[in-house]
């Protein structure tokens, strides 16, 4: 069993008088393991795609699920509790609590699970992510770089099955970038199931799995297929 | 819902206490503060007016209890038996005997008048009493605002209330007060048929009006005036030892057989149904004054929490974005709400006992009746402190609530 299944996945927008459809029809399985790489245009629907895949938004039609429970009959407290216990998010733009420290950013979602002897291992995230002397910093005080690293460490924090990464590289100077798409990587060999949406040609050549996208459709998919359960809809 | 969804809450609100601007969380705990104030404060200044008054009444002339004749009598039946009663009962001090009988003061009366021109004469109350005695119990001579106070066996002065000469009065309100009356000036005071001349020692004024209005005189000279040889008296102003239970009192005086020769009254008992009203409708004042600083105080928090909540839209998509439950993040608005009006109350709290109570004990405010204080108890203050944490919470929880309802990647992108 895939670890998320999508299917006939639709996202319409309307503006005004005119109906957009952001996801025209996306059938997508994501397997442990793997290291996705979401590419296209603006507009082509990668975020989109990612936030239907992770439950941060609800498609208009057709269904994500998740170790095989279709999600979209699942209440909203049952999705938050996936969120938090089966994915991890890197967000374009940090995305950090600022009045909280570095170190109580990546304990946030810990604390959620009621992890009492969570706290060693929110230092040995940040080590790991080369923050062991910023850990008391807030965001205001750690660069664009330190700041996604750390919200690299709060996405791993409750042991994740898929981190989901949008445009983590976005804000970042090349160099920075490089260093946390090497930390990505280095997670991906360790086991961390990753999609990663970006814009930047470098990234999706080093995937594994690499997926276009153009108006709302995949058009290169260079892993996979559905199996054969879900393409019937079964 | 979760102890660790509470705990969370908790968590964030106390950074964003803690780590927050300081100067907004201490406007918004002024804001409370002065809530609190309003709510406590407005009404026990309201309700201390009558309070204020019912002391002054029984400072300045009932005494805690007083004793007047029966309906049926014009004295009270064997004053000399009641006051041996009286003095023998616990928790007595002192006691002031006085006469009193309806008659008329003319001034000016040596004057040649114009044809239709009326005597320069006032009915009023006229008080025999004992000035060592009475003074005992009102300290009447500190109400002397011209001349002086009658000496021991005077028996030829008298005071006069100041609402019965023209200058202190209120314009046309009073329209027969006497004119050009002055310490050393002489009267002509009419009991029945007897009348007599004194000469004016003092003027005395007083916020309560049984005493402003009252003309006082030697009770010996009034028997004489009056020839009444029974040796009753007409009311008997008690002053107990502090502390005593003004109830009790009397209720060991009717019992002791006071009761079947006068009525017995504590002085709140003596003022009637009058000052109940008073009461009552201040009562209500200060609960629908208490209601709008409620309301205001509910609007407060519910525009700082709104605002607080829609500035930080994104923080609250992420928090829901990794997880974070809507109940724990309605949680960090519930703990804020509560410590903004904590924090106000336990400041206003400290303000009331420690500086407005004690300032207006000490510098009572001037209202015409009464000389008001701060009429608030502990229970007042925690009736109040309650409602306010119920007021704040609701209005926390609503814009709160509102705001993290809000789509989770729209917050966070905001959209």
């Amino acid at each position: 069993m895939s670890l998320i299944t999508a299917y006939d996945l639709r996202k319409r927008f309307i503006t005004g008088d005119v109906e957009v459809y952001a996801l025209a029809g996306v059938d997508i399985a994501i397997e442990s393991g793997e290291f996705i790489t979401i590419t296209g245009r603006s507009g082509a629907g990668k975020s989109t795609l990612l936030y239907q895949l992770s439950l941060l938004d609800e498609p208009s039609s057709g269904s994500v699920a998740v170790h095989g429970q279709d999600t979209a009959i699942m209440t909203h407290q049952a999705r938050t509790a996936i969120r938090l216990r089966t994915f991890g998010y890197v967000f374009q733009e940090y995305a950090l609590i600022p009045e909280l420290t570095a170190f109580e950013n990546v304990l946030l979602p810990a604390l959620m699970l009621g992890k009492t002897t969570c706290e060693a291992y929110a230092r040995s995230l940040l080590e790991r992510v080369g923050l062991s002397d910023r850990m008391d910093h807030r965001p205001a005080e750690l660069s664009g770089g330190q700041q996604q690293r750390v919200a690299i460490a709060r996405a791993l924090i409750n042991s994740p099955e898929v981190v989901f990464a949008d445009e983590p590289t976005a804000n970042l100077d090349s160099e920075t970038a490089e260093q946390v798409m090497a930390l990505l990587q280095e997670l991906n060999r360790d086991g961390q199931t990753l999609v990663l949406v970006t814009h930047d040609t470098r990234v999706h050549t080093e995937g594994a799995r690499m997926i276009e996208m153009h108006d709302g459709c995949i058009v290169v998919d260079t892993g996979g297929a559905l199996s054969p359960g879900i393409a019937s809809g079964a | 819902m979760s102890i660790d969804a509470i705990k969370v809450g908790w968590f964030l609100a106390a950074r964003q206490i803690t780590r927050g601007s300081a100067w907004s969380t201490i406007l918004i705990g002024a804001i409370m503060t002065l809530t609190f104030l309003n709510v406590v404060v407005v009404r026990g200044v309201l309700l201390g007016l009558p309070e204020g008054a019912i002391t002054l009444y029984e400072r300045q002339y009932a005494g805690q209890v007083i004793v007047t004749p029966l309906s049926s009598n014009r004295s009270i039946e064997r004053s000399a038996s009641v006051r041996a009663i009286i003095a023998d009962t616990p928790g007595f001090v002192a006691m002031s005997e006085r006469l009193s009988v309806g008659g008329s003061v003319e001034a000016n009366y040596d004057r040649p008048r114009r044809g239709s021109e009326l005597p320069d004469r006032v009915v009023a109350d006229i008080a025999g009493i004992d000035a060592e005695a009475e003074q005992r119990i009102t300290q009447l001579a500190s109400y002397v605002v011209e001349g002086e106070y009658l000496a021991e066996g005077d028996r030829t002065g008298i005071l006069i209330g100041s609402q019965l000469i023209d200058r202190y009065t209120f314009g046309p309100i009073v329209s027969n007060a006497l004119e050009d009356v002055y310490p050393g000036s002489r009267v002509l005071v009419t009991l029945g048929e007897n009348t007599r001349e004194f000469t004016v020692r003092g003027i005395i004024t007083s916020k309560v009006g049984e005493v402003d209005r009252r003309v006082y005189i030697d009770r010996t000279t009034m028997r004489g005036m009056l020839a009444r040889t029974d040796g009753n008296v007409d009311e008997i102003a008690i002053k107990l030892v502090p502390g005593s239970d003004p109830s009790r009192f009397a209720t060991a005086l009717v019992s002791a057989g006071v009761g079947e020769l006068a009525v017995v009254q504590t002085a709140r008992e003596s003022l009637g149904q009058f000052i109940d009203d008073i009461v009552a409708t201040f009562d209500i004042l200060s609960v629908l004054i208490g209601a709008i600083g409620l309301m205001v105080a509910a609007i407060t928090i519910f525009i700082v929490i709104f605002i607080n909540a829609l500035s930080r839209s994104r923080q609250i998509g992420i928090l829901k974005g990794i997880g974070i439950s809507e109940f724990a993040i309605q949680c960090s608005y519930l703990f804020l709400s509560v410590f903004y009006a904590a924090s106000g109350i336990v400041v206003g709290w400290l303000v009331v006992t420690f500086a407005i109570a004690p300032y207006l004990d000490q510098n009572p405010i001037d209202f015409p009746f009464s000389d008001g204080v701060l009429s608030v108890t502990t229970g007042d203050m925690l009736a109040s402190a309650s409602l306010i944490v119920v007021a704040t919470v609701i209005a926390g929880f609503i814009p709160a609530r509102r705001i993290i309802a809000k789509n989770t990647i729209a917050a966070i992108l905001g959209r």
